[in-house]
C-alpha cells in the first residue's frame, strides 16, 4: 500500500518519536506514512519533500520546546503552508499565555502535555483526520 | 743863419739851374716845372711869375694865391713880428744881390705851408734876366736834426746828471771824467777819490777776488777794439762801508766808458723777500681747499696746487703740469674758458663758473677767479686762477631749479586757478587756469591788474575783507563769485595764503581758486531733493482722512516742488483708456472759465497733456505758444499756458495717473519731472500702504478678538491639563512599583523557565517510559497468545530469520535511535529490496522494518514477508522485538530521568554551605582523572600541566564539579582518540585552570549558546544540557568566570579565580 496522506512527528528527542510514533501507527492503521523529524526545520523540508512525492502531510504533531525553531512557530508556518492540515501541540510545559495567543491564532488545533494520556491523543487525532 | 754846408749845396743848385735857363725857355720851363726843389719865378716888382710843382706839392701854394710876394709874406709868415723881421731881411739880401750881381744869400726861414704845417726852408735866389728866381730848400729835418743833435747832447748832460741811475763817465785809462749826482750819493766816493781807480777799487771791492774779477773786466773793455763789460751783478762796498749789491754795465762813451751802477740791493732783499713769500706761497697753496693753477701764455699749464690735482681726481700736480688747460674743460665750458684766457692776457681778471672734467670724465662745476700774472716787464707772464669746487652748490641749485621748474609746471598745468598779487594789490602772475576763469585766453596776461576787477561786485566788500588778513600773515578760505569776460558767472572757492620774503614780511599773495559752480548747482538739486523728500515726509505723515485728501495734499506739493502756478491731477483708468478729474489747485478752476468743464475725458479726445500717457513719459513744453504737433490747442475760457509738464504716475507697469503743472516762471527742467516723478511715486505707494494699514488694522483687531475666545478655551484646558497631571503622578508611583514587581518577577521568570525547562526534560523521558510501558503491557499481556499461535506457525526457516532479527536489535550497547534522515535512506532501500523481493506492501513493511530497527536485514527478511505466514512473521517481529526495544527505550529514558535530576540537585545545591578552603590542585584534578581510565585504554592522552604544589582556595566540592563537566566535554569532544591537558597558573591575583582539547572545535553558530541551560550536542539521553551552565554559575560564586577559544583542532575553556591575600584557610586534602 502506498499511502499518498502524511502524519508528521517533530520532536527534538528521538525515543518521543519512536514512542508515539509506534502507538499512532498500531492505532491509526497502515493507511497514513508516519514520518519524522528531530527539529521544525527538518520538518518543514519533510513536508515539501513529500509533497514533491505527492504525498499530502494531513496532521502535523510537534513538540514545543526544541532547539531552533521553535514548535508555536513551525505550526503557524505549517498552517500559512498548507491551510487545511492539522496542528496537534505535545509539551512538556506549558505556557498559558503563549498558548491562548497561538490558540486564538487558529493556528492550533491541539495541545496535550506529555506524557500524554494515548487513547485522548488518538481519539483527538481521529477526530482532525476525519475533519480533513 | 745858414749851416755849414748846406749853402753849398744851393750854390751848387742855382748853378745848375742858371745854365739851361738862358740857353732855352721851352727846356727851362720844364726843367722849372720838374726840378725837385721848389722853385719860383718873382719879377723885380715882387710879383709871382711861375711856381714850380715842387713848390706847391711842398709847400702847398698854388700861383693863384700868390700873387705878389705881400700874399706870399702873409701867407707863410703868419706871425706879423717874425714878417716883417723876414721882409725886411729879404728886402736887404735882394738889394744886396742887385748891387753885387751875387746871389741872394739865403736864409733859414720858418715857412707856414698851405696846410698849416711849419717848416724850415733855405730860401735863396739869383736875379736872372731882371728876374728873381727863388730856391726853397726844405731843411725842417736837417734843422730838426741838428736842433735834436743839440738838445740831445743838452739832453744827455741832464739826463746823465739827473738820472735814476748812479754814472760815471771813465777814460778808457780809468780816469773818472764825469760823475752824476747819485753816483756819488751811492758810492760816497768823491771826485778826488776818482783821481785813481785802484783806490776806489781797492775801498769798493776788499776781496781780491771780487776785484781782480772787476779789473779783469776793465780792462777788457778799456782795451782799444775790446768789447765793454756785459752787466754783471757785484757786491762791492761804499766809502762809508756799507755792502751793495750792483749790477755794473760799461757801454763806449766817446772815447771812453759809460760805467752804470744799478743798485739792486734792495730788488735783492725784495727776492729774497718774494722768495720767502713764494715760499710761504707755495706752502699756502699746496695745503689751500681751493684750486690754484697758473697757466702760461700758451695755455699750458704752469702748476697746479694739490687741491685742485684731487678736485680733478689725478694722482699728483705733476699730471697736470703741462697740460694744455682748455682740455681740462668740459667742452661746453671751453669757449669760457678761452674767453677768460683772452681777459687775462689782456690784463683782466674776472670769475666765472665753468665746468671742468676729472681724469675719470666726471663733471664737476667750478668757480673760476683768474687774474694775469705780470712779469718785471710789466707785461702778462701767464694767469693764475683759483678754482672752486662748487658742485654741490650746483646740484643744490639745480634742485632747486627743477623744483621750482616743478612748481611752475604744477601751476601752469593746475586745474584750479593760481594767482600771485603782490603787496601792492596787483597780479604778479595768474596761472592758465585762472585766465580761462576770467575769460581771458592763454596768451593774456593779467599781470598788473587789480585783484578786485575780477569778483562779481556784490562779493567784493568780502573779498576785500579777507584780502586783508594777508597783511597780518593770515590765511583764510571763503566763497565768492567771479564775473568773466563773457559777464558769466561763477561760484568759487578761493583760499588765500600771505607770501613771505626771507625777512618773514609779507610780500604778496598767493591765492587758489576752485570753481564750485557745478558743486553749487548739485547743492541747489540736492536742497530741491530735500524739500521733496520733506513734502513726501509730510504727506505720508498727515493725519488725511482719506486717500482723496492725500492727492490733494500731494498736489498742493508738487505745485510748491516746480514753483508752478497751476496744477491736477488726473486719475487714469487703463482698461477704459479715461481719465478723471481728481484734484486740481484752486487757482485754476476758477480762473479756467471753460465751457464745460468736464470730469472725464476719454484718452483720445486728449491733447498734449494725454501724450504722457499715450507716450507713456513725461512730456514738457516751455513755450506753449509755439507750434507743437502735439497740442490740441485749449479750450476758450481756459486758463492761458505758458509752460507746461506732464509726467504720468505708474503702478507697476500700468498708469494709474497723470500729474500736470504749468506756467513756472523759469523753464521747466529735468529736476522738475524728476521730483514730480519720485514725489508722486512716494505718494501712490504711501497711498497703498495706507491702504494696506487700514486693511491691516481690521485684521488686526478680528485676530485680537479670536485670541481672547482662544485664551478662555485654553485656560479650561489647561485645568483639565493639571488634573490630568495629577492622575499622572498617580501612575507614575504605581508604575515604579509595577516595575519593582517586575524586577521581582523577572527573577521569578527566570527561575519559571528554568523550571519550565526541568519539567519538560523530566517529561520528555517520562512520556517516553510511558508510551514504552504502555506497548510492554499490551503486547505481553493479551498480545501475548497470539504471539505463541504466530510462533507456532512459522517454518524453521522463518524461525530462523526471526532468531536472525533478533540477535540484530538485542545488543546491548547499540542504540535505540537513528538519524530520522538516515531512517528514509534505510526505509527507501528497504521498500525497494522488499519490492524486489515480491513482497506486496513494501512500504509498509519496510516502515515496519525500519521502526523495529530492522531495515538492514530487509533483503534477508524479504522471503519471510513474501511468504504466506507473513502476517504472522511480522506479529511476531513486532511482538518480541517491538518489546525489546521499548524496553530499551525505557531504560534509556529512566538514565536520562535520573541525569536531569541529579543535575538539578547539583545545580539547586548552594554552594554557600561548603566552607572555603585550600586545597592543592593537582592531586585533585589526578583524582578524576582517574575515571577516565577506560577513556585513556582508548587513546586519549592526559595531561596534566601544572605546579604539584599550587594551592587554590575555593569551595572543594564546588570546584571539583567545574573541572568534572569541562573535563567530560574536553573527552567527549576528543571522540575517541586526542589529547586533553589540563593547566594552571596564576595571572596577577587570578588563578587560571585551563583544560584544552583537541577536539574538532565548537561551531560558529553555536558558539554563544553553549552556556545555555539544556543546550547540548550530545546525542539524546547522553548529556543534560546543564554542564557548563552549571561549571559557569559555580565559577561565578567563586567571584570568577569561564571562558573559552575554540578552533579546529584546538578548544581551550579558562577558568579565571580570583584568590585572596589571607594565608589562614584550612588545607583540604582529599
Amino acid at each position: 500500500m502506498n499511502p499518498d496522506k502524511a502524519i508528521l512527528l517533530v520532536d527534538d528527542e528521538a525515543i518521543i518519536l519512536l514512542a508515539m510514533r509506534r502507538e499512532l501507527r498500531s492505532e491509526l492503521g497502515p493507511s497514513f506514512r508516519y514520518e519524522i523529524a528531530t527539529s521544525a526545520e527538518e520538518g518543514l523540508a519533510v513536508i515539501d519533500e513529500l509533497a514533491a512525492d505527492g504525498v499530502r502531510v494531513v496532521l502535523v504533531i510537534s513538540d514545543w520546546l526544541m532547539p531552533g525553531m521553535k514548535g508555536d512557530e513551525f505550526v503557524v508556518r505549517v498552517r500559512g503552508i498548507h491551510p487545511d492540515v492539522r496542528t496537534v501541540m505535545v509539551s512538556g510545559q506549558i505556557d498559558e499565555d503563549q498558548l491562548d495567543k497561538l490558540k486564538a491564532s487558529g493556528a492550533l488545533d491541539s495541545f496535550f502535555l506529555k506524557p500524554w494520556d494515548p487513547v485522548r491523543l488518538v481519539s483527538e487525532c481521529r477526530r482532525l483526520l476525519a475533519e480533513a | 743863419m745858414a749851416r755849414p754846408g748846406s749853402g753849398t749845396r744851393i750854390r751848387a743848385a742855382l748853378e745848375l739851374l742858371g745854365r739851361p735857363f738862358r740857353k732855352n725857355d721851352d727846356l727851362f720851363r720844364r726843367f722849372f716845372e720838374e726840378a725837385p726843389i721848389a722853385l719860383a719865378c718873382v719879377s723885380m716888382g715882387g710879383r709871382f711869375e711861375a711856381l714850380n710843382r715842387r713848390f706847391t706839392t711842398e709847400i702847398g701854394y698854388s700861383l693863384a694865391e700868390l700873387p705878389d710876394v705881400e700874399a706870399w709874406w702873409k701867407a707863410a709868415y703868419p706871425d706879423p713880428d717874425y714878417r716883417r723881421s723876414v721882409s725886411a731881411a729879404w728886402q736887404a739880401a735882394v738889394e744886396a744881390a742887385e748891387a753885387t750881381g751875387a746871389e741872394v744869400e739865403a736864409g733859414e726861414y720858418r715857412v707856414r705851408r698851405r696846410d698849416g704845417s711849419d717848416g724850415y726852408y733855405l730860401i735863396g735866389a739869383r736875379i736872372v734876366e731882371g728876374r728873381l728866381l727863388a730856391t726853397l730848400v726844405d731843411v725842417s729835418k736837417l734843422r730838426q736834426v741838428e736842433d735834436e743833435s743839440r738838445r740831445n747832447e743838452v739832453r744827455f748832460m741832464t739826463l746823465f746828471e739827473e738820472a735814476p741811475l748812479p754814472l760815471a763817465i771813465f777814460t778808457r785809462e780809468g780816469k773818472a771824467l764825469r760823475y752824476n749826482r747819485r753816483f756819488v750819493s751811492l758810492l760816497g766816493y768823491s771826485m778826488e777819490d776818482f783821481g785813481s781807480t785802484t783806490s776806489i777799487w781797492d775801498r769798493a771791492y776788499p776781496d781780491p777776488a771780487a776785484k781782480k774779477e772787476v779789473e779783469d773786466r776793465w780792462r777788457e773793455a778799456a782795451r782799444p777794439g775790446g768789447r765793454p763789460f756785459e752787466a754783471f751783478e757785484s757786491r762791492l762796498f761804499t766809502a762809508g762801508g756799507e755792502e751793495l749789491v750792483a749790477i755794473i754795465s760799461t757801454v763806449t762813451f766817446q772815447d771812453g766808458l759809460l760805467v752804470s751802477l744799478l743798485d739792486i740791493t734792495e730788488r735783492k732783499k725784495a727776492e729774497m723777500a718774494l722768495a720767502e713769500s713764494l715760499e710761504r706761497y707755495r706752502a699756502l697753496s699746496e695745503t689751500t681747499a681751493s684750486g690754484i693753477w697758473q697757466v702760461t701764455l700758451d695755455a699750458m699749464t704752469a702748476y697746479a696746487n694739490p687741491a685742485l690735482a684731487k678736485l680733478l681726481d689725478v694722482d699728483s700736480v705733476e699730471a697736470l703740469e703741462g697740460r694744455n688747460c682748455f682740455d681740462l674743460f668740459a667742452p661746453e665750458s671751453v669757449q669760457k674758458a678761452r674767453a677768460g684766457f683772452e681777459s687775462r692776457l689782456r690784463g683782466i681778471s674776472s670769475s666765472y663758473e665753468a665746468v671742468m672734467l676729472t681724469s675719470k670724465g666726471e663733471k664737476r662745476f667750478v668757480l673760476l677767479s683768474g687774474a694775469p700774472m705780470y712779469g718785471v716787464d710789466g707785461k702778462v707772464t701767464g694767469t693764475i686762477a683759483s678754482v672752486v669746487d662748487i658742485t654741490e652748490r650746483k646740484r643744490a641749485e639745480a634742485a632747486l631749479n627743477e623744483s621750482l621748474t616743478l612748481y611752475r609746471t604744477l601751476a601752469e598745468t593746475a586745474p584750479m586757478g593760481i594767482w600771485l598779487i603782490g603787496a601792492d594789490d596787483l597780479t604778479i602772475y595768474a596761472n592758465p587756469a585762472m585766465r580761462s576763469f576770467v575769460g581771458y585766453g592763454p596768451d593774456e596776461d593779467l599781470a598788473g591788474l587789480h585783484y578786485e576787477l575780477f569778483f562779481a561786485p556784490e562779493c567784493r566788500e568780502r573779498v576785500r575783507y579777507e584780502h586783508g588778513k594777508r597783511a597780518r600773515g593770515l590765511y583764510s578760505t571763503y566763497e565768492a563769485a567771479v564775473i568773466d569776460r563773457q559777464e558769466r558767472r561763477r561760484d568759487v572757492l578761493v583760499a588765500g595764503a600771505p607770501l613771505l620774503g626771507d625777512d618773514g614780511s609779507v610780500t604778496g599773495t598767493i591765492v587758489s581758486l576752485v570753481d564750485i559752480t557745478e558743486l553749487k548747482h548739485a547743492e541747489a538739486l540736492l536742497r530741491r531733493g530735500e524739500e521733496r523728500l520733506r513734502s513726501l515726509v509730510s504727506i505720508l505723515q498727515s493725519k488725511a482722512d482719506s486717500g482723496q485728501a492725500f492727492i490733494e495734499m500731494a498736489l498742493a506739493e508738487v505745485l510748491e516742488l516746480t514753483d508752478s502756478a497751476y496744477g491736477y491731477i488726473y486719475l487714469y483708468d487703463e482698461e477704459r483708456r479715461e481719465f478723471t478729474l481728481n484734484s486740481w489747485s484752486h487757482d485754476v478752476m476758477p480762473a479756467c472759465r471753460v465751457a464745460d468743464p468736464q470730469k472725464a475725458y476719454a484718452l483720445d479726445s486728449t491733447g498734449i497733456w494725454g501724450e504722457a500717457v499715450r507716450q507713456r513719459k513725461p512730456i514738457v513744453v516751455n513755450d506753449f505758444s509755439a507750434a507743437n504737433p502735439l497740442k490740441k490747442g485749449y479750450p476758450a475760457g481756459h486758463v492761458e499756458l505758458r509752460r507746461f509738464m506732464t509726467v504720468p504716475v505708474f503702478s507697476g507697469d500700468r498708469v494709474v495717473a497723470v500729474v500736470g503743472a504749468a506756467n513756472k516762471a523759469e523753464p521747466y527742467d529735468e529736476a522738475d519731472v524728476l521730483q514730480v516723478s519720485l514725489l508722486m511715486d512716494g505718494v501712490w505707494k504711501g497711498l497703498a500702504r495706507r491702504e494696506a494699514e487700514e486693511a491691516l488694522k481690521s485684521l488686526n483687531a478680528e485676530l485680537e478678538r479670536k485670541v481672547e475666545e482662544r485664551t478662555a478655551d485654553l485656560a479650561s484646558a489647561n485645568l483639565e491639563l493639571q488634573v490630568a497631571n495629577v492622575g499622572l503622578g498617580h501612575a507614575m508611583e504605581e508604575l515604579r512599583e509595577a516595575q519593582d514587581k517586575v524586577i521581582v518577577s523577572e527573577k521569578l521568570a527566570a527561575l519559571g523557565r528554568l523550571m519550565a525547562g526541568i519539567a519538560h526534560e523530566l517529561n520528555t523521558p517520562l512520556a517516553a517510559i510511558a508510551a514504552s510501558a504502555r506497548f510492554e503491557v499490551k503486547a505481553l499481556g493479551d498480545g501475548l497468545d497470539a504471539l505463541a499461535l504466530s510462533a507456532s506457525r512459522l517454518s524453521a526457516g522463518e524461525l530462523g530469520l526471526l532468531a536472525r532479527a533478533r540477535s540484530q536489535v538485542v545488543v546491548p550497547a547499540r542504540p535505540v535511535t537513528a538519524e530520522p534522515g538516515s531512517e528514509r535512506l534505510l526505509r527507501r532501500e528497504a521498500a525497494d529490496s522488499l519490492a524486489a523481493a515480491g513482497v506486496p506492501d513494501a512500504d509498509c513493511i519496510a516502515e515496519d522494518l525500519v521502526e523495529l530497527g530492522l531495515a538492514e536485514l530487509a533483503a534477508e527478511l524479504a522471503p519471510a514477508f513474501a511468504g504466506p505466514r507473513r502476517e504472522d512473521f511480522l506479529a511476531l517481529l513486532r511482538g518480541v522485538i517491538g518489546s525489546y526495544r521499548a524496553a530499551r527505550v525505557s531504560e534509556d529514558a529512566v538514565d536520562k530521568a535520573v541525569r536531569v535530576v541529579s543535575a538539578l540537585r547539583t545545580y539547586a545545591r548552594s554552594g554557600e554551605d561548603e566552607e572555603v578552603t585550600r586545597i592543592r590542585l593537582a592531586p585533585e584534578i589526578r583524582g578524576l582523572l582517574d575515571l577516565y581510565y577506560n577513556q585513556t585504554k582508548r587513546g586519549i592522552e592526559l595531561v596534566l600541566g601544572m605546579d604539584e604544589g599550587l594551592e587554590i582556595a575555593g569551595r572543594r566540592e564546588a570546584l571539583n564539579r567545574i573541572w568534572f563537566n569541562l573535563l567530560n566535554n574536553a573527552i567527549q569532544a576528543c571522540g575517541g582518540s586526542g589529547r586533553v591537558e589540563i593547566s594552571a597558573h596564576f595571572e596577577g591575583k587570578d588563578l587560571l585552570v585551563s583544560i584544552a582539547d583537541s577536539g574538532p572545535g565548537i561551531p560558529e553558530s553555536i558558539r554563544g549558546r553553549i552556556f545555555e541551560p539544556f543546550f547540548t550536542t550530545k546525542p539524546a539521553g547522553q548529556g543534560t544540557g546543564l554542564g557548563l551552565d552549571i561549571a559557569r554559575r559555580l565559577a561565578r560564586e567563586h567571584g570568577g568566570d569561564i571562558s573559552f577559544e575554540s578552533s579546529p583542532g584546538r578548544t581551550v575553556f579558562t577558568v579565571r579565580l580570583p584568590q585572596p591575600d589571607a594565608t589562614n584557610l584550612p588545607r583540604r586534602e582529599g
